[in-house]
Formats: structure tokens, C-alpha cells, sequence
């Protein structure tokens, strides 16, 4: 039997506080008495009206008597901003801190939205995006082989595509080619640009037009690519091939690609200025394909095999999702990819927006962008933050014992609750301000100095809305966080106690929420520490363990297609300071591999299975160290005779001892070839993936050339002389084409690059944060020893020796960071075996690492306090005691 | 003589708040002049009529013991200050002298 309590509450409300007492009793007594007479639901409902009854101006609350001007008020405004300044520049120390932590916090924040942003505004300008998907799919070669997704079609598919599925708006497709490209001058040679990226050249269908929107500076956006042999440029490719003349002069002059595909410009189009993944700047018209000798390399009506440079793009209409295409692909690729065929091939649609991350969905042009690296990228960010404003927290209200007399004084001439909240709140508002300030200053170096980590092509407009729209919702969420607490903890405090002089810490008197912050931050700080340590054991594994061959000073070069590479070979073999050389497709471990069907049969059984194929010539083996367990290397021939296969193969293949294998025949492309030797087992690719059954063999595609150069007894210069005599010997052979190389060890290591970037970013994410939170620690500490002085002087008087005071001073602090290594470890483990997992080749994740990070953490820490305390304790006691 | 005005409503409260002599408080008085006068009157009335009272210094109040019946929260007593009686007096006396001069006084209505 209550009354309702809404009405109470309501009542609590309005009512001013001296008369809330006796009219809650004299309702309550009528409450009682309507309930005896007329029955609850009646009584309750008389209460209400009593409660509303009340809204009188006597009864209501009333504002302050006194003038108390309103928070926004200028004089107030004003007053605030003195005493913030003040403040700051009073105590030097823990504003130094806090700025310094913030302003690191904030510039973390800055650049990782920077990079994120960017990455993630790819593509997304496009009018209509969301209706715009590639035509994608899964291909299976034969019956028995592994389904593979691809970001690309067999050439035929997307004519038919747009013939036979009904309810799309617009297919179009387009093939990526890489090519000399020649400029006809008055002058008898041509100008020669040389062979571009494969990501500028495209022969596109008029249709490509309609799906991505260009502007138009010149030409028929309409007519422009339908016929066969015109080409449509992008303006600055258009100035780069024909210099600084008007546009509509450019318009219909030639250009040749492919030596002999002579074309005419028939359009200009401006290039977009939105971070895209389609940089093409040469779009010739589809039509050309056929009515030249492209046909040759796009055969248009091939069904059963598949290219990543055909690519396809449908609009779909509008309302349509892709779900509804999905029955009918299905059944066009049933259709049109029967049983008997060598490639199977079911197509889908993949979105867009799903193109600049999806690495499953391969082709020649997109960079892909890691999601769950953006994602951890930007969990680091708000960690460092978040440990920025616990310093101001911690420092703030460990401070605040100072600042009890001013709020007191405040509260007594008439400030509410609400004006001093908002002044703390102004004073961390500042310090963010000019945290902000500083870290727009230093974003430009800072990008700079990690460009390596930064994406490609990153352009950074600190200015454009979206970028102060971030800063202003940072500042504004970092003054909150770090200032929400501290200030409504002070303006708390009961003035007649402060101003007596009272010791004012209540509730939190023994700083849980200040220990379990400092606990929070160290244990950040120590999941990155671990972090590092793994990340670097890892990558230090890579780097030195025995890959089965050796790649010291081993050259790769490419000479192309023709047939001068065993001339160049041959030049290469003669010159001093070269050791050994052989013709070989690819180096043993690097990012091209390729796998072809192997058939081992004997009495029993039939074995056929993917085997990955290192070709090279008789030289391969010796020049690469790989080593021979059993048999022999083959012998000099000029085309397959013999086979070498690994330990892995063998075994697969059920040879109990690697010497069993020789001399069986194993069946390649209808041919059977002896086995004539066994190596050890060797890495051909990077850690993530196991080592799988591999033969070397001699055959026609060794065109590219291995060279090992003499290390013995040289220094870094003869190499260099070396090098150069390689070039001399190249320019001899080819006189038109630039010499390239590449060291076998930085090919291998590019095989790592995302696991370097993820190790660099790591160091850097607990190098600050392990700043941030030391700085945090330091300033706590400064504080205690300070507030303790009084303390440790008649502790020394009575005879404490400096060691154990502190040891007194440092015991707290090194409590909470040993908390904070039992909280981290499982936390890093789990993180930690989260990323070793990618990884077939990988370190274990030893105790000893963790408790090295606790080590670290605890020394660190021990460093940063006994610094204070060791100064506190040596501090003359007559000094601290004589005033009072 | 100027002396604070008292409205009717008022004098009936501060009467009662005389009559009830250390037990008023909002809800005695309520019943108290409902009885008397038959008249409707309701809780808040009561209310603010006190506070005028007390504003003009009539009555003054003092928090009594808290009761179960009003679950467990304290009554506000009143009682009538002496400025509060005077005033009274005052009124009394007026009515009394202008009741003397009646030529006519007012007979109650008996049957014919």
C-alpha cells in the first residue's frame, strides 16, 4: 500500500527542499485515509491530483536567491579561461604531462584516421555505387581440383552474360594490357614511353563509361570508343604523351601500342580526384581487340581458361540486390561450363566496396587494403588515447586535494554544482585545444617519417570538413573522458569541510580508481610489450631460419620473351665476379609459383596429386645449394628428361627412404620421366604455408636467369663493380630495354612485407604507450612523494634509513604493475596466438616472454618512481619539518 | 492603522491554527475547517495559505516527531506568533464595533 512513486518523485522535483518533507507526510495521510475510504486504484489516483495540486509558485523550487550568472555568461567565460591558464602555469609539471600525453594521444588518433579514412573512402564517389558489382567467381580446374574464388572471368563470359541474363542494367568489360607505347613524330623515330604498370592501359567496352562517370574535357562521351582503333585518354596522360598543346588539338592524333596497333585519340577525360583503385589513364575501345592483332593475346570467344586481366562490371538496377542474380548465374554457369570441360567456372557478383579489400577476389590493378589491420589500427589508436586522458585523470584528482580550497571558495560566493563542472571542464577543454593544435603540426613530419607504413598515394587535406568534424568530436569526447571525472569529484566537495581545512578525500579515499587506471594502463602497455616481443621473435625467425638453400648474393634478372636470354646467359657466365649462373623460370621461394598434375603409378595404386614445379637447368641445384639426399642432379639437356623431387614428394608418393625413389617414372603431360635425385625439403614460399610436394626439372620456360656472384674474399664495392659489369653485358644484349635486378634475400623478404609493417607498427604503438604511461606514473609519483613529505621527514628523524623509505614509496606503485602483467599475459596470449596462427612456420610462445615483458615493465616503472622517490627520501628532514 | 491585509480564506486558516493550539498542521486543518465550515477545501490551499502566513509572520512553524501513519516523515506544527493574535484582536475588534453600530441588527429568520 505506497503511493504511487512517480507522483513522489515528481513531487521531489518541483517542490523546493523545506516544504518536501511535510507535504509528502500530509499526502501520505491522506493517501492512507482515501485508501480506507474509497479503495486503492481510487486513492493513488487522488494522489496525483494532490501532487499536480501542488505546482503553486509557493510550493515550487525556486532559483538561487543570489545573482549567479549562467554558464555561458562572457564574464564567466572569461574568469574561466584566467584560472585555467593559471592553473596550467602553476603547476608545470603535470601540465607538461598531460599535453605531452594528449597531444601524442591525439596525433595517434589524427594519422590512423587519416590512413583509415582513406583506405576506406576507396571507391565509394562513384555515383550509384552501390548498385555497381564486378563480375567474379569460382573456377575448378578438372574434376578432381581445388575451387579457387577469382576476381576475374574467362573472356566470353561477359558478352554472354549481358545476351542471357536478363534484369541488368549494364555490363561492361575490359581487358588490362602492358605495353611500350610508341608516339609518331615528324621526326622519322617515334617517341617511346616505356611498358607502364599493368594498371593504366585498358581495352574497355563503351559501356565502362556508363558504369564509372568521367568528365568529359573533350570528344563524344556517346560515339567515342564504339568504333575499333580510337582511344580515350586521361588528361595528364594526354600531356605527358603529347605535351602542353590545347586539348581539342590533341583529339584524333595517334598513338601506337603494341608496336603495330596504331589508334586515334577520339576522347579526354579529367581523372578523379577520390582515392580509386581504377587508375587508368589509356581506355581503348573494345572494338580494336578484334579488328587487330590484340586478338592474339584476348581470344574473345575462349571459354575454358582464365585471365586476371579480363574484368567485367555490371550495374544493377535500381532496387535490384544482387541475391536475385544468384539462381540465374548458377544456371549460366552450368550451362555453359559442362562436365566435360577443363575449367569450371560458376559466376558472382562481388560489391564494389568489397574491392579494396577482399584479397580473395585477385586482379592486376586494385591495392588491397588489410580490414582487420585497419580495424586493429584504429583499437590502437583509442587504447593510447584512452591511457592519454587516465594521466589527466589520475593527475587531476590527486591533485584535487589542492584545488578543495578554491571550489570551497567558489561554492561560497554562489557557484553551483553545474558552473564549477563546467569550469573543470573548460580547463581540460584547453588543454585538449592545444593538444590538437600542436598534433596538426605535427601530422605532416609524422606521416612523412612513417611513409613506408602509410598507404600508397595517401594525400592528406588536414582542412576539409570531414577531417575538423574528426578533431572537433575528439576534442570534445577527450575533454569528457579525462574531465567528466576529476571535475565532478571536486565540485563535490562540501565547502564548510575544505574550507576548515578538513582532509577532503571521501569515498575513493584510497585511490581504488586511481590505482585500477594506473592498472589499466600498464596492462595496455604490457599487451603491447608482449605484442612486440612476439612480432619481432617471429619475424627474426623468418629471417634466419635455414629456408633449405641459400640466398646470399644471388641475382635475379628478367630478360622477357625473346630468345636472347641464353646469350645474355652466356655473356653473364664469362664475366669476373660472377660464380655460377643458371637459366631458370623462378628462384626457389618467392611470390610466383606454380603447380601442374604429376602421376606416380606402380603395382598397387595411382598416385595423382598437385605438385609445384621449380624449373631451371642443370645449374639450378649447385647454384641454389639445395641438397641432394639421394641420387644425383640431372644431367645437361635442353629440354625435360629427367626429374629431381623433393623429401615431401617422395614420402607423399610412399618412399619409406628418399633413395627408394630414384629410377621409378613419374608421368607428366603424357611423358614418364625417371627420377633421378631426392633433395631436402625447402621453403618455396613464405611461413604461412607448408611445404608441399615439389619436383625441378629442365624445361622451356627457364628463360629468366639466376646468378650467383662471388662473395668470397670481396667487399661490398667489388660487388657493386660486379653489378656493373652486369649491366654493361645487358646493355650489349638489349640496348633498348633498362636493366633490371632484384636481390634474391629482398624478394623473399617482400614475401613479409605486411608482417614487417605489423611489426613496425606495433613498436611504435608501445613505445607510446608505454611513454604515455610512464609519464603518467611519473607525475603520480612526484605528487605522492610531495604529498608525503611531512611523512618521510619524521620517519627519518626516528631513524628510517633512505632505502626503505624508498622502498615504502616504490612498493605501491610496482603492486599495481605486477597486477597489471597478471591481467596482460592472457590477454597477449590469446592476441598473440590470434596472429601466430596464420603461420605454419612459427616461434612458440615461450613463458619466458612474458615474464621478460614483466621484467621490462617493472624495471621501467622502478626507473620512473624511484627517480621521485629516491629525491623524496634524501631530502633533508629539517627542511620538510621546520615549517608547518 | 495600517496593518498587513489578511484575506478571508487566511483568517479562517489562522483562526484554526489558534483553535487546534500546538496540533496544527496541514492535514488537522483541512479537516478541521472542512468540519467547521463545510466548506471544500483542499490540501494545497491549506498549503499555501501558510506560507502566506508564515511569510507575513502570523504563524510561525517548528518540524515535529515523525509518525508511522505519515510514513515516518515529520509534521510541520504551526502556531499563531503574537503579531498573528494582534492581528486577529484587531479584526475581532473591527467586525465588533461595526456589528454595535447595526441600527437594525440582522434578526434570525424565525417562522411566521
Amino acid at each position: 500500500m505506497k503511493p504511487p512513486r512517480r507522483a513522489d518523485r515528481l513531487l521531489e522535483w518541483f517542490c523546493t527542499p523545506h516544504l518536501v518533507e511535510e507535504i509528502q507526510g500530509d499526502l501520505y495521510e491522506r493517501f492512507t485515509r482515501d485508501v480506507h475510504r474509497l479503495g486503492l486504484p481510487k486513492a493513488r489516483q487522488r494522489y496525483w491530483f494532490n501532487v499536480l495540486r501542488f505546482i503553486r509558485p509557493f510550493a515550487l523550487k525556486r532559483q538561487s536567491d543570489y545573482y549567479s550568472p549562467g554558464l555561458s555568461s562572457s564574464n564567466m567565460l572569461r574568469n574561466y579561461l584566467k584560472t585555467s591558464i593559471r592553473t596550467l602555469t602553476r603547476h608545470k609539471v603535470s601540465t607538461l604531462i598531460n599535453l605531452f600525453g594528449l597531444t601524442l594521444g591525439i596525433t595517434a588518433c589524427l594519422v590512423i584516421y587519416l590512413i583509415t579514412n582513406y583506405e576506406l573512402s576507396y571507391d565509394t564517389f562513384h555515383p550509384d555505387s552501390e548498385r555497381i558489382y564486378r563480375l567474379v567467381g569460382e573456377s575448378q580446374y578438372g574434376k578432381t581440383g581445388e575451387k579457387h574464388p577469382v576476381g576475374f572471368v574467362p573472356n566470353a563470359v561477359p558478352k554472354a552474360i549481358r545476351e542471357e541474363i536478363t534484369g541488368l542494367e549494364t555490363v561492361a568489360a575490359f581487358h588490362n594490357i602492358s605495353s611500350d607505347v610508341l608516339i609518331p613524330t615528324e621526326k622519322e623515330k617515334p617517341k617511346r614511353f616505356e611498358s607502364s604498370r599493368h594498371s593504366e592501359l585498358v581495352v574497355v567496352d563503351p559501356q565502362f563509361f556508363d558504369i564509372f562517370r568521367y568528365q568529359w574535357l573533350a570528344g563524344n562521351p556517346k560515339t567515342a570508343l564504339s568504333e575499333p582503333f580510337k582511344v580515350v585518354l586521361s588528361e595528364q596522360k594526354a600531356h605527358t604523351y603529347f605535351g602542353n598543346i590545347p586539348l581539342n588539338h590533341i583529339l584524333g592524333k595517334e598513338i601506337i601500342y603494341e608496336d603495330s596497333v596504331r589508334v586515334s585519340v577520339a576522347g579526354i577525360v579529367k581523372e578523379w580526384a577520390q582515392p580509386s583503385d581504377f587508375g587508368f589513364t589509356d581506355f581503348i575501345s573494345f572494338a580494336t581487340i578484334r579488328a587487330s592483332k590484340l586478338r592474339q593475346s584476348i581470344n574473345l570467344d575462349q571459354w575454358t581458361d582464365i585471365w586476371s586481366a579480363s574484368q567485367a562490371f555490371v550495374k544493377l538496377p535500381q532496387g535490384a540486390t544482387p541475391e536475385q542474380f544468384t539462381a540465374q548465374l548458377h544456371r549460366f554457369g552450368k550451362m555453359h561450363f559442362t562436365k566435360d570441360m577443363e575449367l569450371q567456372f560458376t559466376p558472382a557478383l562481388q560489391p564494389l566496396s568489397d574491392l579494396h579489400f577482399n584479397v580473395n577476389y585477385d586482379d592486376n590493378y586494385s591495392r588491397k587494403a588489410h580490414l582487420p589491420t585497419l580495424y586493429g589500427l584504429m583499437a590502437i589508436a583509442a587504447f593510447i588515447l584512452l591511457i592519454a586522458a587516465i594521466n589527466f585523470i589520475n593527475l587531476a584528482t590527486a591533485q584535487s586535494a589542492m584545488r578543495a580550497k578554491e571550489t570551497g571558495i567558489r561554492k561560497v560566493m554562489g557557484s553551483s554544482r553545474a558552473n564549477l563542472i563546467f569550469q573543470f571542464l573548460s580547463e581540460t577543454a584547453l588543454l585538449t585545444l592545444i593538444a590538437v593544435l600542436i598534433s596538426l603540426v605535427l601530422v605532416n613530419p609524422i606521416l612523412r617519417l612513417f611513409q613506408t607504413l602509410t598507404p600508397e598515394g595517401l594525400t592528406v587535406n588536414l582542412f576539409s570538413w570531414q577531417t575538423l568534424t574528426f578533431l572537433l568530436f575528439v576534442t570534445i569526447i577527450t575533454s569528457l573522458l579525462s574531465g567528466f571525472y576529476p571535475s565532478w569529484m571536486l565540485s563535490s566537495y562540501v565547502p564548510a569541510l575544505t574550507l576548515k581545512g578538513q582532509s577532503v578525500l571521501n569515498g575513493g579515499e584510497k585511490g581504488y580508481l586511481r590505482k585500477g587506471l594506473i592498472v589499466f594502463q600498464f596492462t595496455v602497455s604490457l599487451v603491447f610489450i608482449i605484442g612486440t616481443l612476439m612480432v619481432s621473435r617471429q619475424l627474426n625467425f623468418m629471417r634466419h631460419k635455414d629456408l633449405g638453400f641459400s640466398t646470399n648474393a644471388i641475382v635475379s634478372i628478367r630478360p622477357g620473351r625473346d630468345d636472347k636470354g641464353p646469350v645474355l646467359a652466356q655473356k653473364i657466365k664469362q664475366l669476373a665476379g660472377v660464380e655460377r649462373v643458371t637459366m631458370e623460370w623462378f628462384p626457389p621461394m618467392g611470390q610466383a609459383f606454380m603447380v601442374t598434375k604429376l602421376t606416380y603409378r606402380d603395382k598397387k595404386k595411382n598416385v595423382e596429386m598437385d605438385v609445384s614445379a621449380k624449373i631451371g637447368d642443370e645449374n639450378f641445384i649447385p647454384l641454389y645449394q639445395l641438397r641432394l639426399l639421394a641420387g644425383r642432379n640431372f644431367l645437361k639437356s635442353d629440354s625435360l628428361r629427367e626429374l629431381v623431387i623433393n623429401e615431401t614428394y617422395a614420402k607423399a608418393l610412399g618412399f619409406k627412404k628418399p633413395a627408394d625413389a630414384l629410377n621409378k617414372l613419374i608421368k607428366f603431360q603424357d611423358n614418364a620421366f625417371p627420377v633421378v635425385g631426392v633433395v631436402a625439403d625447402f621453403h618455396e614460399q613464405s611461413f604461412h604455408e607448408k611445404i608441399g610436394p615439389v619436383f625441378i626439372a629442365n624445361m622451356p620456360q627457364a628463360r629468366n636467369i639466376g646468378v650467383k656472384l662471388a662473395t668470397q674474399g670481396k667487399q661490398v664495392g667489388d660487388l657493386k663493380t660486379t653489378l656493373a659489369s652486369l649491366e654493361q653485358t645487358w646493355k650489349s644484349v638489349y640496348p633498348d630495354k633498362k636493366f633490371e635486378y632484384t636481390f634474391l634475400d629482398d624478394s623473399i623478404a617482400q614475401l613479409y612485407e605486411k608482417e614487417q609493417k605489423t611489426g613496425q607498427l606495433v613498436n611504435t604503438a608501445t613505445a607510446i604507450a608505454i611513454l604515455i604511461s610512464c609519464m603518467g606514473l611519473f607525475g603520480l609519483a612526484t605528487f605522492t612523494a610531495q604529498q608525503r613529505t611531512k611523512e618521510i621527514g619524521v620517519r627519518k628523524v626516528l631513524g628510517a634509513s633512505v632505502a626503505s623509505i624508498v622502498a615504502l614509496l616504490t612498493k605501491d606503485f610496482l603492486k599495481l604493475v605486477f597486477i597489471a602483467l597478471v591481467l596482460a599475459s592472457p590477454l597477449a596470449w590469446w592476441a598473440m596466438n590470434q596472429w601466430l596462427r596464420d603461420f605454419v612456420y612459427k616461434v612458440d610462445l615461450d613463458w619466458w616472454v612474458f615474464a621478460f615483458a614483466g621484467v621490462l615493465a617493472i624495471s621501467i616503472a622502478l626507473v620512473t618512481v624511484s627517480f621521485q622517490s629516491i629525491k623524496a627520501a634524501l631530502t633533508n628532514p629539517v627542511k620538510s619539518l621546520r615549517s608547518e | 492603522m495600517k496593518r498587513t491585509y489578511l484575506g478571508e480564506f487566511e483568517e479562517i486558516v489562522l483562526l484554526t491554527v489558534a483553535v487546534l493550539e500546538g496540533q496544527a498542521y496541514g492535514v488537522a486543518l483541512t479537516h478541521e475547517i472542512i468540519e467547521q465550515t463545510g466548506r471544500s477545501v483542499r490540501l494545497n490551499q491549506i498549503h499555501a495559505a501558510l506560507q502566506r502566513l508564515e511569510d507575513k509572520g502570523m504563524v510561525k512553524s517548528e518540524m515535529g516527531e515523525p509518525t508511522a501513519e505519515r510514513g515516518g516523515r515529520r509534521k510541520r506544527l504551526f502556531t499563531v506568533t503574537a503579531y498573528g493574535r494582534r492581528t486577529l484582536q484587531e479584526i475581532q475588534e473591527v467586525r465588533v464595533s461595526l456589528w454595535s453600530r447595526l441600527v437594525n441588527p440582522f434578526k434570525p429568520v424565525t417562522s411566521l
